[in-house]
């Protein structure tokens, strides 16, 4: 009885390992091509375009690409920009309107799925269309608001010099005051 | 003030002064181990964090900010109270401004600890100043209580310059250690003309400029809620509704803190029942401004019901704080003022037990202003819950123990009336004045 059980234990053991064999065989390679151009509209910035396909040239659709940047931000990290996902084709447009000018890192990363593997593609492109520079909304009164918080400080400083000022005057006319002889309050 | 008056006055104004006889060492038994447990709570709250108050998400403000409006507001009404009779050549203020003076300053230490206490981590503090944000209430209220604190001390400290002679003779045989910092802060005072005239000049200054400086204090703290978009805090008359309450609850507390020394150190020859039915006008005056004010904003509150304002307006009348509300109103504001000046007997009585109310009820009004404006609910979800700890209790204990604790040992070392103040307004000349300190004169005038 115990050798049936260890037997059939032995087997399904087997069978489990010819199984994850079999579809690990079944998970083709995948790869990603990327390419950059000048999207339609100047105000778009770049159309990074991605084509994924697997080892034998089938394209993979309805892939999720997701696209990082490398960036220095306390650190060095990547920054997420945004996903796409492919068409029919195994192909997809991802528009990135960088923040600076210059030369650009973008990273495609694909997580795979049942019977593609995952893949990552890097590409760099320099970039001379960027967004514009973030200006602040214009708050109601700020130049106002500037020049009270100026005449505050000023108000504070000038309490603080009355302050010394009673202190150090009052020690300096008494201490003044104690040489004085034969005064109203000559108490010696 | 004839000579033998006099003479009575100096003893009883340095009578504490180097005495420590049995209730003095009880009192301070009882009061230290009350700031003790207080500091112990304070402890407790470092090592674990600020979860063990009562604080939360939705009323992250609770005992500690109400009792630092409060303490603050009492150190106001002392200091006005001084300056004010000052200004105003009051005659009689000559036995109360010291008291005043030094309940303001106490009060005011207390006060503006517990900000530091509310942060959790007073490491943090110093984040205010290095990377002050000058747009922050939280910046202007350090700048302004700094400022208050200076102040304060530079008050306390100047009219005390002549009577440190006076002090020093008390003390006598025992002045070997305190001798020689008398002399110092006495500056060598004689009573000469140049120095009397010194004097006046600065104490005048002090007198003037504390006034305003309290009332941007108070103003400044208001408008560290009024500048929030909450319900109950939002009001334009918060500033001087603040004033006012600090002022009220400060001349309270000065009554009763005269009330209590008067009593302690036997002062019943020169605190009479004149002081303070004067004292006891005062608080109705500013109580019956108060009522005003508080009136108007409710009224002007009531009438519009802005969505923001009416749960907390419902919650405070008839809602789940309406027995505080009530309490204060009637209890705490229109009783006392009823109390204190209606005619009858046992006026000094009548006027603490109405003090007693006043500031109970000026603490609730805190407690009124800060908790429902936290805990109204801003998004569409329940009402904020807010019950102190055993930690936040003890703390707030301990802190009042504090300030007479603080009272009793500075006028163990310092008269508790001012003597100068008393030849000046009673016109004493400096020549019928007795010799306190033989050889004292320019002791300080290195």
């Amino acid at each position: 009885m115990t050798r049936r059980i260890a037997a059939s234990l032995a087997l399904s053991v087997i069978a489990m390992l010819l199984l994850a064999t079999l579809a690990d065989a079944a998970t083709q390679q995948t790869t990603i091509q990327l390419s950059v151009a000048a999207a339609e509209k100047a105000e778009q910035g770049y159309a990074i375009a991605v084509r994924v396909r697997t080892a034998d040239g089938k394209p993979v659709n309805e892939a999720t690409i997701s696209f990082y940047e490398p960036v220095d931000l306390f650190g060095a990290r990547q920054m997420s920009l945004g996903t796409t996902t492919t068409d029919g084709q195994g192909q997809g447009i991802f528009l990135y309107l960088p923040a600076q000018l210059g030369s650009h890192q973008i990273i495609a990363r694909f997580a795979g799925r049942d019977q593609a593997a995952k893949a990552e593609a890097t590409t760099t492109f320099d970039a001379d269309v960027a967004a514009a520079v973030y200006q602040p909304e214009t708050v109601p009164l700020s130049g106002f608001s500037q020049v009270v918080t100026v005449a505050v400080g000023v108000i504070v400083l000038a309490v603080w010099a009355v302050i010394a000022f009673a202190l150090v005057s009052t020690a300096r006319g008494v201490r003044r005051g104690a040489r004085d002889l034969g005064t109203k309050g000559d108490l010696a | 003030m004839d000579r033998l008056t006099r003479e009575r006055y100096v003893e009883r104004a340095v009578w504490p002064i180097g005495r420590g006889d049995r209730n003095f060492w009880l009192s301070v038994a009882v009061l230290s181990a009350a700031v003790l447990a207080g500091l112990y709570a304070w402890i407790y709250q470092l090592r674990n964090g600020l979860g063990v108050t009562g604080l939360n998400q939705k009323v992250s403000w609770g005992f500690y900010i109400i009792n630092c409006v409060f303490f603050i507001g009492i150190s106001y009404g002392g200091a006005m109270t001084s300056a004010i009779l000052r200004l105003t050549n009051a005659k009689w203020r000559a036995p109360l401004t010291r008291i005043a003076e030094a309940t303001a300053v106490a009060a005011l230490v207390v006060g503006a600890v517990y900000p530091i206490i509310d942060l959790g981590r007073p490491d943090r503090f110093l984040t205010i100043p290095l990377y002050a944000q000058v747009g922050s209430p939280i910046v202007w209220d350090l700048v302004a209580i700094s400022t208050y604190i200076l102040a304060s001390f530079v008050f306390l400290y100047l009219p005390l310059i002549p009577d440190f002679p006076v002090a020093l003779a008390a003390l006598g045989d025992r002045s070997k250690f305190l001798g020689p910092l008398y002399r110092l802060l006495s500056l060598g005072w004689r009573g000469t003309l140049g120095q009397e005239k010194a004097l006046r000049r600065g104490v005048g200054i002090m007198a003037v400029l504390i006034i305003p400086l309290a009332v941007s204090v108070h103003s400044v703290l208001a408008l560290l809620f009024a500048v929030t978009a909450r319900g109950g805090w939002h009001s334009t008359i918060f500033a001087p509704l603040f004033v006012l309450a600090a002022m009220l609850s400060g001349v309270a507390a000065v009554i009763l803190v005269v009330g209590a020394l008067r009593k302690v150190y036997g002062l019943q020859e020169f605190i009479t029942a004149k002081h303070f039915r004067y004292l006891s006008y005062l608080l109705v005056a500013l109580g019956v401004g108060y009522l005003y004010f508080m009136v108007s904003e409710y009224v002007t509150e009531g009438y519009l019901l802005e969505s923001t304002t009416t749960p907390v307006l419902e919650a405070i009348f008839t809602g789940a704080y309406a027995p505080a509300f009530w309490a204060f109103s009637v209890g705490g504001l229109v009783f006392p003022l009823i109390l204190a000046v209606a005619p009858g007997r046992f006026p000094i009585g009548r006027a603490c037990l109405a003090s007693v109310l006043v500031v109970a009820g000026m603490w609730l009004k805190r407690f009124l202003i800060v908790v429902p404006g936290m805990a109204e609910p801003i998004m569409p979800w329940d009402w904020g819950r807010y019950s102190p700890t055993w930690v936040e209790i003890t703390i707030t204990i301990g802190s009042a123990a504090a300030i007479p604790l603080i009272l009793i040992v500075f006028f163990r070392f310092f008269p508790v009336m001012s003597v100068h103040e008393m030849d000046e307004v009673e016109g004493v000349e400096e020549r019928a004045r007795p010799l306190l300190v033989p050889g004292f004169a320019g002791g300080g005038d290195d």
